[in-house]
């Protein structure tokens, strides 16, 4: 026998030993063998049309990577964020006060907030400033008072 | 929906749409059961396995990063299934023999040939059953192994030549690959 001939002969050979006829697909015996998973592929897409935004951010959150990196950015942020508070929250910073018109700085609540941070003296040089900027000498508190009432 | 590409379906049925997962199964199913009956010889127990390989790919879908890759994703996970029933059963004694009925010298012919096929590597084994069954094309073959259709021929070509080797060794001398 020629090499061809035995190769055809081999194959005949194969496909008579094994087989090989085409195995069919039965789509409904499947989804009723494994029902269970069937309806988890499916729910999926029920599931995708429900979630929005947070339903992605909930499923990000799943992964243990995304919640230490999510834990991570709060920790900066907040680091970041106090040393700011503690700033406002308890001395303002001169170059914005400049940065204030002289109306505003005798408002009601620019004057009590120099109060408190220094008392009359505070208010005073506050006052100052604003007749500075205006171009008047200093003014005092007394003036100022008086000029109120007429 | 038999005209849609893999890709679209794989994208579709990870979304939630049964039907494009169905006909992904459709498609696949005489390569999965191929795969399996290569490892486990036995035709009942490899469709029971490409079934089960099924079940476990709608659950894994969407852990399924690169779609394109389905095919072969989906082989792996048959071959796992074919293990685990491999383990349960310990039904890899011989290709199963569906012309039992007769002792006949050509039942004592294809006995041969399942002997030589059990003594193939598994790779050689798969691609064998995977060009011998029937309702497949090179192009899903080449989609399931990974592999070009060239390397596929090359593949084939090597497994018949070791598989007629070893039925010259059991006497059958006029196979000359």
């Amino acid at each position: 026998m020629n090499e061809q001939k035995d190769e055809k002969w081999l194959d005949e050979l194969i496909s008579r030993s094994i087989d090989t006829s085409e195995p069919r697909f039965d789509a409904e015996q499947w989804k009723q063998k494994y029902p269970g998973e069937f309806q988890a592929l499916v729910a999926r897409g029920a599931r995708r049309s429900q979630v929005g935004r947070f339903g992605l951010l909930s499923i990000v959150m799943r992964s243990q990577i995304a919640q230490v990196a999510a834990a991570a950015i709060v920790i900066i942020a907040v680091g970041l964020f106090i040393p700011h508070l503690e700033r406002g929250g308890h001395q303002q910073d001169p170059s914005q006060q400049w940065e204030k018109s002289p109306a505003e700085m005798v408002s009601a609540m620019s004057l009590r907030t120099a109060y408190n941070r220094g008392g009359m003296e505070a208010l005073e040089e506050q006052c100052d400033r604003a007749a500075r900027i205006l171009g008047q000498g200093a003014l005092s508190m007394a003036d100022l008072f008086e000029d109120l009432n007429g | 929906m038999a005209q849609e590409p893999d890709s679209a379906l794989v994208e579709a049925a990870a979304k939630g749409d049964g039907d494009s997962f169905t006909e992904l199964c459709r498609r696949y199913y005489p390569a999965m059961v191929a795969i399996a009956h290569s490892m486990l010889g036995d035709r009942h127990l490899a469709e029971d396995v490409a079934q089960q390989a099924f079940a476990s790919a709608a659950v894994k879908l969407p852990q399924l990063r690169q779609k394109a890759q389905f095919a072969g994703w989906l082989a792996a996970i048959c071959r796992n299934e074919a293990r685990d029933m491999m383990r349960r059963t310990r039904a890899v004694q011989s290709i199963d023999d569906h012309s039992a009925t007769t002792e006949s010298n050509e039942h004592v012919v294809c006995e041969s040939v399942r002997a030589a096929l059990n003594k193939l590597s598994a790779s050689a084994r798969e691609v064998i059953f995977l060009r011998f069954y029937d309702g497949m094309s090179y192009e899903q073959i080449s989609a399931v192994l990974g592999i070009s259709e060239q390397a596929i021929n090359g593949r084939l070509r090597r497994a018949k030549k070791k598989l007629a080797e070893y039925l010259r060794r059991d006497g059958y001398d006029e196979v000359r690959l």
